[in-house]
C-alpha cells in the first residue's frame, strides 16, 4: 500500500505544478 | 451574553493590538531582508544555512521558480511525516510501543500536517510515537508556516517592488520565517507553557488507581472499529466501569508552543487544548488565544510598513476585526442562551455567581462559556483548528459562526500569511469591483489590477468553495461517506460539511462526532487540503510575479484611498458576500435546519 499512498503525494505535486505552468499559460509574467 | 463575556473580548483584542504593533516591526524586517533588531547574532547561523543550501539572500526567484522551490519543499516534507510514521514502531523515543500508522492514515496526516491544516483522524496519545510528534509533526508545524509567511512577504513584495522581475527567494523567506520569528518565539512561549503546568518529558504513561471508580456510557464499535448503530440509526451505548487511568506524558510544552504560534491546531492529546497538560491555566488558555493572532495580527503591520504606508495595514487589520467582533459577539450570546430542552424540564441555566449558565455541554468547566466560545471564534477565525471546547455541542447557531469563519476562507486574521496573502487577494477583489462602480482601472497601493490578476483572484477564491461543496456533495451521496456519521439527520450534513470546510480551508479542528480516520475521509480531505492550500497559493504568486512587474504609479485626484473607512467597509461587504453567497444553501441545510427544529418545538 506504502507504494500507492507515496505516489499519490508525488501526483499532488505533479498535479499543482501542471496547474501552475496552466496559470502560466493565462498570461503571467515571470 | 454576560459583562464578563464582552471584558474578556476587549482585554483579549486590547492585548492583542499591543503585542502585534512590535511584532510587526520584526516581522517587515524579516521580510525586507534588513537586520532583526535583538537577533542579529543569528546572522551568521543564516549565512551558514544559505552556505549549506547553495543559494545566496540575493537570488532573486521568478513566480514560477519560486512555486517550483516551494512545492518541492512541501512535497519531500509530505514524503518525510509519511515515512517516519510508517516505520515508528522501529524507531526510538516510543516508550509505548506504539505500533507503526496504517498507510491511509500517515497519508491523511503527512497532507495535513504539511499543508498548515493539522486535522487529526487519529488520537496522539494513542497512535503517535514521541518521535513522529516532535520531529514529523512538530517540524512540520514550523515549516508550514513559514511557507505561510513567505508567500505573503512574496505577494507583499509583488505590491511594493517597481518593475521588478523577482519575488524574492522562497529559501530566504522560509528560513529568515523560521530563524528569527518561529523559534524564537516559540521557545519564549514554551517556557511559559511550562511555568503554567504543560509537561515536557520522554517518560512512558503512568498507570495511576482512580480514588473512586467512574462508570459512564461510550457508543459501542463493530469489528469494522465503526459505531455501530440500531434499527432507528441511532449510536448503540455501553456502559462500562474504570478503576485506574493512564496518564499520558511526552512533550507536549514544545509542540503546543508552535501549535498555536503557526496557527497550526494539531493537539499532543486527543483533547487538545481541553486537556489540562496542553492547556493548563485560564491564564495560559488566553495567552494560547492571543499567540493565535499574534502573527497575523503583526503581519498587517509588517504589510503596511513594506508597502510604505502603515494606514494600508490598519485597514486590513480594521476589517479582520470587525468581521472577527461581530462573530465573537454572536458565538457570545448563542452559547449563553439557554438550551429549550433543559428549560422545559425547569433546569436553571442563568448565569451567576456559582454557575456560568448556559450551554455548557462539551466545555471544560475551567474555561466557562466565554472563554470556549472566544476561543472557538479565534481559532477558526485564524485558520489554526485547536480546541478547547467540541464545537459540535454547542447551539446550532453557536456552531454555525465558527464554521462560517472557516467558510471566508481563513482571512479573518486567518493562518501565519495566510490570513494576510487571502485578504489581500479579497482587497484585490474590493478595488475591481470599486473600478466597475466608477469606470477607472482598478488600482491597489499603485499597481494596476488588469485582467490576469482577476483571472488569478478569481481561482485563488474558487478553489476552496469547490472543495469543500463538492467533496461534502460527494461524501452525502456515498454510503463511505455516511457511515461515519454519529448523528443522523441536519446535524450529520453539519458534521460532513464542516469536516470538509475544515480541511479545503486549511483549518484542522473537527466538529466531532464524525468518525473521519477511515479510507475513505482519509483520501478525500487529503485532497481538499492539498489542493485548499497549494491550488490557492500557486494563483497568489501569479498574481505576485504579475504585480512586481509592473510600473508603480503615484496616487492622484482619481484614485480611490484604500486606507479608509470606506474601503474597510467595502472589503468587509466583499468577504462577508462572497463567503454568504457560496455557503448558504450548504448552511440551510445544516445549522440553520437544526436551529429552526430545535426552538420551534
Amino acid at each position: 500500500m506504502d507504494i500507492v499512498f507515496i505516489g499519490a503525494i508525488v501526483a499532488f505535486f505533479a498535479v499543482t505544478c501542471a496547474f501552475a505552468a496552466a496559470c502560466d499559460l493565462l498570461g503571467g509574467r515571470s | 451574553m454576560t459583562s464578563q463575556s464582552l471584558l474578556l473580548l476587549a482585554a483579549f483584542l486590547a492585548a492583542l493590538l499591543v503585542l502585534a504593533y512590535p511584532l510587526g516591526i520584526v516581522l517587515a524586517r524579516v521580510g525586507d531582508g534588513g537586520a532583526v533588531p535583538g537577533l542579529g547574532w543569528l546572522a551568521r547561523l543564516e549565512r551558514l544555512l544559505y552556505r549549506m543550501a547553495g543559494t545566496g539572500a540575493d537570488d532573486g526567484m521568478g513566480w514560477k521558480r519560486y512555486a517550483v522551490a516551494l512545492l518541492s519543499f512541501n512535497v519531500l516534507g509530505a514524503l518525510f511525516v509519511y515515512l517516519v510514521q510508517r516505520v515508528q514502531g522501529w524507531l526510538p523515543l516510543n516508550p509505548q510501543a506504539m505500533p507503526n500508522i496504517a498507510p491511509d492514515s500517515a497519508f491523511n496526516t503527512a497532507v495535513s500536517f504539511v499543508s498548515n491544516t493539522n486535522w487529526q483522524g487519529y488520537s496522539g496519545e494513542q497512535a503517535m510515537s514521541y518521535l513522529s510528534q516532535a520531529l514529523a509533526l512538530t517540524g512540520q508545524n514550523f515549516f508550514s508556516a513559514a511557507t505561510g509567511m513567505a508567500v505573503a512577504f512574496a505577494l507583499v513584495r509583488g505590491f511594493s517592488a517597481r518593475s521588478a522581475k523577482v519575488i524574492g527567494n522562497f529559501w530566504v523567506d522560509i528560513t529568515r520565517s523560521t530563524l528569527y520569528v518561529l523559534l524564537p518565539l516559540s521557545l519564549l512561549f514554551a517556557v511559559f507553557l511550562m511555568g503554567q503546568g504543560a509537561i515536557q518529558n520522554f517518560s512512558a504513561y503512568k498507570d495511576v488507581t482512580l480514588l473512586d471508580p467512574v462508570t459512564y456510557s461510550q457508543p459501542k464499535n463493530g469489528a469494522d472499529g465503526q459505531p455501530l448503530k440500531d434499527d432507528k440509526g441511532q449510536p448503540v451505548m455501553e456502559t462500562l466501569t474504570a478503576t485506574t487511568q493512564t496518564i499520558a506524558m511526552g512533550p507536549v510544552a514544545s509542540q503546543e508552543a508552535i501549535k498555536m504560534l503557526g496557527t497550526n491546531g494539531g493537539g499532543f492529546f486527543n483533547a487538545n487544548s481541553a486537556h489540562p497538560y496542553e492547556n493548563p491555566t485560564p491564564l495560559a488558555n488566553f495567552m494560547q488565544m492571543l499567540s493565535i493572532f499574534l502573527i497575523p495580527a503583526g503581519l498587517c503591520f509588517a504589510f503596511g510598513r513594506m508597502v510604505g504606508d502603515l494606514r494600508q495595514g490598519w485597514a486590513v487589520l480594521g476589517a479582520m476585526t470587525l468581521i472577527f467582533v461581530v462573530c465573537t459577539v454572536f458565538v457570545l450570546g448563542a452559547e449563553q442562551q439557554a438550551h429549550p430542552a433543559l428549560h422545559a424540564m425547569g433546569v436553571d441555566q442563568t448565569a451567576s455567581a456559582l454557575q456560568p449558565g448556559g450551554n455548557m455541554e462539551g466545555k471544560e468547566a475551567r474555561f466557562g462559556i466565554s472563554a470556549s466560545a472566544l476561543f472557538a471564534a479565534v481559532t477558526t477565525a485564524a485558520s489554526c483548528g485547536a480546541v478547547n471546547a467540541m464545537h459540535d455541542s454547542f447551539m446550532p447557531a453557536g456552531g454555525m459562526i465558527p464554521l462560517l469563519l472557516i467558510q471566508f476562507g481563513e482571512v479573518i486574521f486567518g493562518g501565519v500569511g495566510s490570513g494576510l496573502y487571502g485578504m489581500l487577494v479579497f482587497a484585490i477583489m474590493a478595488v475591481f469591483i470599486a473600478g466597475l462602480m466608477i469606470g477607472r482601472t482598478p488600482e491597489y497601493l499603485g499597481k494596476k489590477i488588469q485582467a490576469y490578476e482577476m483571472k488569478m483572484t478569481s481561482i485563488a477564491i474558487l478553489v476552496t468553495p469547490l472543495l469543500v461543496l463538492a467533496g461534502t456533495a460527494v461524501a452525502v451521496m456515498l454510503d463511505a461517506g455516511k457511515a461515519g456519521i454519529a448523528n443522523p439527520g441536519a446535524h450529520g450534513f453539519s458534521e460532513i460539511l464542516y469536516a470538509f470546510s475544515s480541511a479545503a480551508n486549511n483549518n484542522g479542528s473537527a466538529f466531532a462526532g464524525l468518525s473521519a480516520n477511515t479510507p475513505f475521509y482519509n483520501g478525500m480531505l487529503a485532497v481538499a487540503m492539498w489542493f485548499g492550500r497549494f491550488a490557492m497559493i500557486v494563483p497568489i504568486l501569479a498574481v505576485a510575479g504579475s504585480l512586481a512587474g509592473k510600473q508603480r504609479l503615484e496616487a492622484n485626484a482619481g484614485t480611490m484611498p484604500t486606507h479608509g473607512p470606506m474601503f474597510v467597509s467595502l472589503l468587509v461587504g466583499v468577504v462577508v458576500l462572497v463567503g454568504v453567497l457560496n455557503y448558504v444553501p450548504a448552511l440551510a441545510l445544516g445549522p440553520v435546519v437544526e436551529h429552526l427544529q430545535l426552538f420551534t418545538k
